[in-house]
């Protein structure tokens, strides 16, 4: 019987990156103890043929929360943005869940461990966009002296979505929690908060973020009890690029002590030649290695 | 036995205790032995710098190494210590890198000092960032929906130092890097650009908090390099730390809660501790339960 279970989703176009994302996984043997759920937001039968025989359930993603179709526009994958936030209604049996987005993989099991021991005690275990080596902790629009316009993403997006000023100013620099990878248990009063921000942003605003923005609100506005975790637990590379530590054969963070990164996260894409490294394999960036060399490589999984 | 790096320090004679327990703080660690300890005297007595010289390699008087009006100083010598840090090289010469810590700060993990020697080679300027999920975020002054008065610590500090608007909006949202604890090796270039951007806001604005925003502006304007460290390596959020009863250490508040490697009282909310060493602080335990302890350390 597992009591873990590492959930993610994906449609038919970024269903490469979740069977890395699943090979990720199970390249550790720790893995064994652990399910591996998927959340069908639109993958073809085959597909789905060949993921039942690498993971324990497979569930048709919904629309948990009611959005209307001019929202949505056929893009079905958008149900990634609301399931997330239901995922012990889609699995029940389990007792912890870590989401990892399917463009995102596990470099290190270490990170694993932690999002499973972060999320004890009804907490959220997450990871702030915010550590060594990030450049800019906000944006603005200056216009007179020390007079600016805030454009920080969380001020941004509540204020679309109608989410009041009082509010949105708590946001405003608050360092962006990304949603791509968190993990929470299941009695966890953590999910009523979310679900309910999620009703209010998709309400107001569009659906892609609203998800994201959602728990911002539940982390800052309702202050739920959470575990930030380190950068490398969910490094998004469009962020900072990682270093590559060859003696080691793996990615590290770019400064010093050079922590191994945990969980690689392809977030916003890398792009090359207006070519996303996500959704083409082939496409590899320069890369620093510890000794100050720079080679070409892939940042997907088992590249 | 020649030592090639040197960690120094300053204080006038009222920061006396909390120089001496950093010294302490150090020596206790058994890798110490390979590296100087130096004391830039700030206004200490003849008593305390002969405690203090039988166990540090050198001792010396600090200058104005830049000139200061009588009427921004207002007698307060303790101020040079802004000033001579960017000058270590010139106080004292023989070494290869230099690690400045101030003095009411504590070495609790001799991790941190191997990581701040590391980080300088290749002339970097190695140095650790408030960016950090422990701390909180920028200041602002809310005026009307979304407009906003910026008050972050570079943008307040760039202006108040004569800096161009320019650059106090090009710094403002930077991550703050903080001048208590650096290394630099001595040939970097970072000296010299320093102290021409030092001169320039001692010119032109207020001593305090120059140092530290002519070094910040060094780095993200002047675009010198950097090795960013882990906020354990200059740790100011006092409040925030945790304790590891089974270790004895003090560790940061998140997961792996990771041994802090130095502990830095600066900061007004800090008066407390640093004028008072028996004072007890609260702080929560890796088990939830909450203690009172000295966060000072203990020489005695």
């Amino acid at each position: 019987m597992k009591k873990n279970a590492i959930i993610s989703l994906a449609d038919s176009n970024y269903f490469p990156l979740l069977e890395e994302l699943i090979e990720s996984i199970k390249s550790f043997k720790e893995s064994n103890d652990i399910a591996i759920c998927i959340l069908d937001a639109g993958l073809t039968k085959e597909q789905k043929e060949k993921l039942s025989k690498n993971v324990d359930e497979i569930k048709l993603a919904k629309w948990d929360i009611e959005v209307p179709e001019n929202k949505i526009k056929g893009r079905e994958w958008l149900k990634s943005q609301v399931s997330r936030a239901f995922l012990p209604n889609y699995f029940p049996s389990y007792d912890k869940y870590l989401w990892i987005d399917c463009d995102a993989w596990v470099n290190d099991w270490k990170a694993i461990e932690i999002y499973f021991k972060a999320c004890d005690d009804g907490k959220l275990g997450i990871t702030q966009t915010i550590g060594p080596g990030y450049k800019i902790t906000s944006r603005v629009n200056w216009i007179i002296g020390k007079l600016a316009i805030i454009k920080s993403q969380n001020f941004k997006h509540a204020v679309k979505s109608n989410i009041s000023y009082a509010k949105a100013r708590k946001l405003a620099f608050a360092p962006h929690i990304n949603i791509g990878v968190f993990s929470l248990e299941k009695n966890s009063t953590s999910w009523n908060s979310w679900q309910k921000n999620l009703e209010q942003t998709l309400k107001g605003g569009d659906i892609f973020g609203s998800e994201q923005l959602a728990m911002n609100m539940s982390v800052y506005i309702d202050n739920i009890e959470t575990e930030f975790l380190p950068l490398n637990c969910n490094w998004i590379t469009s962020n900072l690029l990682p270093k590559f530590d060859e003696e080691n054969s793996t990615f590290v963070e770019p400064y010093l002590p050079n922590y191994k990164i945990g969980i690689m996260h392809l977030a916003a894409g890398i792009w090359k030649d207006k070519k996303d490294m996500r959704l083409n394999k082939e496409i590899t960036i320069d890369i620093k290695t510890l000794d100050g060399k720079t080679i070409s490589k892939s940042l997907r999984f088992n590249n | 036995m020649i030592k090639k790096n040197v960690i120094i320090s300053l204080a006038d004679s009222n920061y006396f205790e909390l120089l001496n327990e950093l010294v302490d703080s150090i020596k206790r660690f058994k890798q110490s032995e390979t590296t100087a300890i130096c004391i830039l005297d700030g206004g200490l007595t003849d008593e305390q710098k002969k405690i203090l010289a039988s166990k540090v390699d050198e001792i010396k008087s600090s200058e104005w190494d830049i000139k200061i009006s009588q009427f921004k100083t207002m007698g307060k010598k303790w101020l040079k210590s802004l000033i001579t840090r960017a000058f270590l090289t010139e106080y004292f010469p023989n070494y290869e890198k230099y690690l400045w810590i101030d003095a009411d700060a504590w070495v609790n993990s001799w991790e941190a000092i191997e990581l701040y020697f590391r980080g300088c080679e290749n002339n970097k300027l190695c140095i650790s960032t408030n960016a950090d999920r422990a701390y909180g975020g920028t200041r602002v002054n809310w005026v009307l929906g979304s407009f906003a008065r910026i008050k972050s610590q570079n943008y307040k500090h760039a202006k108040a130092s004569g800096f161009s608007e320019k650059i106090a909006r090009e710094v403002a949202f930077k991550p703050h890097l903080n001048a208590g604890v650096f290394s630099l090796a001595a040939n970097a270039p970072h000296w010299k650009m320093w102290r021409k951007n030092l001169e320039f806001s001692l010119k032109s604005g207020k001593v305090w908090g120059s140092d530290q925003i002519a070094l910040n502006i060094t780095i993200y304007h002047d675009n010198l390099p950097v090795e960013i460290l882990p906020a354990y390596c200059n740790w100011t959020h006092v409040g925030g730390m945790k304790y590891d009863e089974e270790k004895k250490t003090f560790v940061e508040p998140y997961l792996p809660n990771h041994e802090i490697g130095i502990i830095h009282f600066a900061g007004k909310h800090n008066d407390e501790i640093r004028n008072n060493k028996n004072v007890l602080s609260k702080i929560e335990c890796l088990d939830g339960k909450i203690i009172e302890t000295k966060l000072r350390f203990n020489n005695e």
